[in-house]
């Protein structure tokens, strides 16, 4: 008796849902018309590629197609995880992501505390264009200008080096070298860029705030420590979250423009192995499954952060 | 109010009706293929029971009328970056289309292919079904590869005897020999009647004059002649990166080399490290590096501009290329240093004084080409017939030489004398149209060695520098008995196309490092790095040619 009522609670409620999304639609339905293409572009771009990833568990033959070629199960997986450049892509590709997690994240803030500090407005407007530059510059020409600053026989850098009567440093010419100028020039690249966003929530600091630090005899300095970073903390959290999913990817280009044969301990990364099987010697099958490995510990790492920053009080992405 | 309620509603309607027309217009477009594509089949069947002719037991159908519906073939072409050149509409391609599409009502439709990254434009197409109808490739395995992928069908040879008589005359001897894979008829072929003088090393003569030297001709007196010159002060041995088509080992391969490791290791996709040869190689060029004389930053000069750049420079004294009339290397070179010389470099000077000069020989062959495998009946006869059309003497000089009177005219001995500097629209590609008429033939020939000789002297000299090509003329003669045609199989070597890529890169990382390194360390460094390599992949390519080799399935030189 009671359990029927309940069902027929239920399925009017399901019928009330039902009849009100009718009359929405009713209402709205020039809105719903116009969600009609962008939710088209979505599934055709976003969702659609997905199908693409089956090729990871397929002997892929481009000419038979997707359709045509055989399913192999895990065995891709098994072959790409045996090879002997996947465990050195892998570390490689952690480790210059760490570095550039530890030196490349915190500049960006650093440096947009300091331009929040400028008071002239010309000046800052300058600094700004300036450290923007490089971020619109590709990766291809900043390979180009750093091999002919920085290498050993022809470099600028070394020529004046080797004027002043020193031997000439392998900025780009050995590992350990070529490590420190791969994180230091990626800084460079993407600072004045990365300061947009924080520069942004900055303004959005209420000024009482500070009025009221400085009443309590806070300097400038002090200033930014107590006020401007608490307030913007919640926007360094949601860029670290993104930043953590790309621990296991990062830039191709990046590593293949500073890349040469000389120094070659860390240039193997997932991305270079995902060209070079992909790309280079036309192996689909074992790029995709490269690939999709990589998407799915980056997925893994942001979900993982996610909570991490929920637990600690924040609001997180997700 | 109503008013603007009506606009509102009309602006509605308006997307309302665009999507749906554009949602319908695509929904009809692929009905209308799909009807064409019905009606097409039908027509086929009717057209080919028409008026089929026999030949051995098959029959094809006549076409040489033309065709009674227009036929479409995609035609691939090399785009080598030409500037000012559409490699797939220009006053050659219209030419085509007028002499022989419009005759036979075929399309020609030509694709370009980027040079560069040519295998990665090729799987892209044959993934999106959108290949063209001939697959080609200027190295076997890779052609093999492509075959490897299910993007080439078997062929009919009667079919192109039927359709191409001219062609398949020309090139009947090498399909036979050469186009079979795994027991079928896969490849057909241009005609390569080899050359090897185009391909020279330029020396700085005026500092070889200036230390006092003669000529190098072994590796001992090129190296000597390049310590005098680091003593003068003035540059050093040019090279860049080996990291394809490996023939580097050559000069180095010992005076009597034993057959069975020649057919084993000569390789151009995979370097041979762990061979002799290459041990040899490296020993060489690791005292080089360690004396000062080769460009201490050689591996930085990953293509050839770059060392073309050096040379031009002044920074090397070497620089190898394929030398041809348009070059800008010896004109950019005086206007930096105006007191430069350049001569050929003989290719002994590649070899250590007790081994022999081997090189790198061309096997008959050109162009590798397959057809696509979604290439049909029809398209197939008309590519054919192409090729028969192209092999006519009076179209492929017209290809290969342009319009008497405007681009050239004709000397005494029948020879095409290019006018140098030539403008008009009749312009020929900046490699003589080359990758158009490559389908038939790699080389331009009067049937006579010396009118050959005549021809590509005019052809390859820049102005003022014909000698340039006698000298190296000689010293392919001289040298012309060390040839070695590298081994062909005819059955696909699997592992190759498995580990290419990865042995590659890690060919370029230990190589370097070996150059690079002191040469106490060299021995420890290299048997290390061989059983890395053997560990990854090169043990197994050498099994599984080693098992070929043993079955007899590959083609002895």
């Amino acid at each position: 008796m009671v359990k029927s009522e309940i069902e027929a609670g239920y399925s009017l409620n399901k019928q009330k849902k039902k009849n009100r999304f009718l009359r929405y639609l009713q209402r709205d339905w020039q809105l719903y018309v116009l969600m009609v293409l962008p939710m088209l572009f979505i599934l055709v771009f976003k969702f659609l590629p997905y199908s693409g990833l089956s090729i990871a568990f397929k002997d892929y033959k481009v000419a038979k197609g997707y359709a045509g070629s055989s399913w192999v199960g895990f065995s891709i997986f098994h072959k790409v995880f045996g090879k002997r450049d996947f465990g050195q892509a892998l570390t490689n590709t952690l480790l210059l992501n760490i570095l550039d997690l530890l030196f490349g994240f915190p500049m960006p803030i650093i440096l947009a505390l300091i331009l929040n500090e400028i008071k002239n407005r010309y000046f800052k407007s300058i600094m700004q264009t300036l450290l923007y530059l490089p971020h619109f510059l590709s990766w291809v020409i900043i390979g180009g200008i750093g091999y002919s600053m920085f290498s050993v026989s022809s470099g600028v850098v070394n020529i004046l080096i080797k004027n002043a009567g020193h031997s000439p440093v392998p900025f780009l010419q050995e590992n350990t070298w070529w490590l420190i100028s791969y994180v230091l020039i990626g800084v460079w690249q993407s600072m004045g860029w990365g300061t947009i966003i924080y520069l942004a929530a900055i303004t959005g600091v209420n000024s009482e705030l500070y009025e009221a630090a400085r009443v309590d005899g806070a300097g400038r300095l002090k200033q930014c420590i107590h006020v401007t970073l608490p307030c913007i903390r919640s926007t360094i959290v949601t860029l670290l979250i993104m930043n953590l999913g790309k621990l296991m990817g990062g830039s191709f280009e990046r590593v293949f423009a500073l890349a040469n044969a000389k120094a070659t301990q860390y240039t193997t990364t997932i991305p270079v192995l995902v060209y070079r099987w992909g790309i280079e010697s036309g192996k689909f099958s074992e790029a995709t499954a490269l690939g999709l490995f990589q998407s799915v510990i980056g997925l893994a790492l942001v979900v993982a952060a996610d909570l991490i920053a929920k637990r600690l009080g924040e609001d997180g992405l997700i | 109010m109503r008013k603007r309620i009506s606009l509102k509603r009309a602006a509605a309607w308006g997307t309302i009706f665009a999507m749906t027309a554009g949602v319908m217009s695509g929904c009809s477009a692929k009905k209308d293929a799909v009807v064409s594509v019905e009606e097409k089949k039908i027509e086929e069947t009717a057209q080919t029971s028409e008026a089929p002719s026999k030949t051995e037991g098959k029959s094809y159908t006549d076409y040489s009328k033309g065709f009674p519906e227009k036929v479409t073939i995609k035609i691939p072409v090399y785009d080598r970056g030409f500037e000012g050149w559409d490699p797939a509409n220009n006053y050659y391609t219209n030419w085509i289309q007028k002499e022989f599409g419009d005759k036979y009502n075929v399309t020609v439709q030509y694709v370009a292919i980027n040079r560069q990254k040519e295998i990665a434009d090729y799987m892209q197409m044959i993934a999106a079904g959108n290949a063209p109808d001939i697959i080609y490739h200027y190295d076997m395995p890779q052609a093999v590869n492509y075959n490897s992928e299910g993007a080439m069908q078997e062929l009919d040879l009667d079919e192109i005897k039927y359709y191409a008589p001219d062609y398949y005359k020309n090139a009947e001897k090498i399909i036979n020999q050469y186009g079979k894979l795994d027991g079928k008829n896969t490849f057909f072929f241009a005609q390569r009647n080899p050359i090897y003088y185009n391909w020279v090393t330029l020396i700085r003569q005026d500092w070889l004059d200036k230390v006092g030297k003669q000529k190098p001709a072994t590796r001992e007196e090129l190296q000597e002649a390049a310590k005098a010159w680091k003593e003068a002060g003035l540059g050093k041995l040019g090279a860049q990166i080996v990291n394809k088509s490996y023939t580097y080992e050559y000069p180095f391969i010992s005076s009597s080399p034993d057959k069975k490791e020649l057919n084993l290791y000569l390789d151009l996709n995979v370097a041979p490290l762990t061979w002799s040869a290459t041990k040899a190689y490296l020993k060489t060029t690791n005292q080089e590096f360690n004396d000062g004389i080769l460009d201490p930053e050689f591996y930085l000069n990953a293509d050839d501009a770059a060392w073309k750049a050096d040379f031009v420079a002044g920074n090397v004294g070497t620089y190898s290329f394929y030398l041809s009339s348009n070059t800008d290397v010896i004109s950019s070179l005086k206007a930096n240093d105006p007191g430069a010389e350049v001569s050929v470099l003989s290719p002994t000077a590649m070899s250590p004084k007790d081994s022999h000069p081997y090189y790198y020989k061309y096997p008959p062959y050109g162009m590798i080409m397959g057809i696509n495998s979604k290439t049909d009946e029809k398209q197939r006869a008309a590519v054919w017939m192409f090729l028969n059309w192209m092999s006519q003497p009076e179209n492929l000089f017209y290809l290969q030489n342009g319009v008497e009177g405007a681009n050239y005219t004709l000397d005494a001995d029948k020879i095409a004398v290019p006018v140098k500097d030539f403008k008009g629209e009749s312009k020929l590609s900046n490699n003589n149209n080359k990758d158009y008429w490559c389908l038939v033939t790699e080389m331009t020939d009067y049937g006579d060695e010396a009118k050959n000789l005549t021809a590509n002297t005019r052809m390859l000299a820049p102005a003022g520098y014909e000698d340039l090509v006698k000298q190296s003329y000689d010293y392919a003669k001289e040298v012309e008995q060390y040839g070695l045609i590298s081994p062909i199989f005819t059955k696909s070597v699997a592992s190759t196309g498995e580990y290419a890529a990865d042995l590659t890169a890690m060919w370029q990382e230990f190589y370097v490092d070996m150059i690079t390194c002191k040469p106490e360390e060299l021995e420890a460094k290299y048997e290390a790095y061989c059983k890395e390599y053997l560990d990854n992949g090169y043990q197994e390519i050498l099994d599984e040619k080693q098992k070929l080799i043993d079955s007899g399935d590959f083609i002895a030189q």
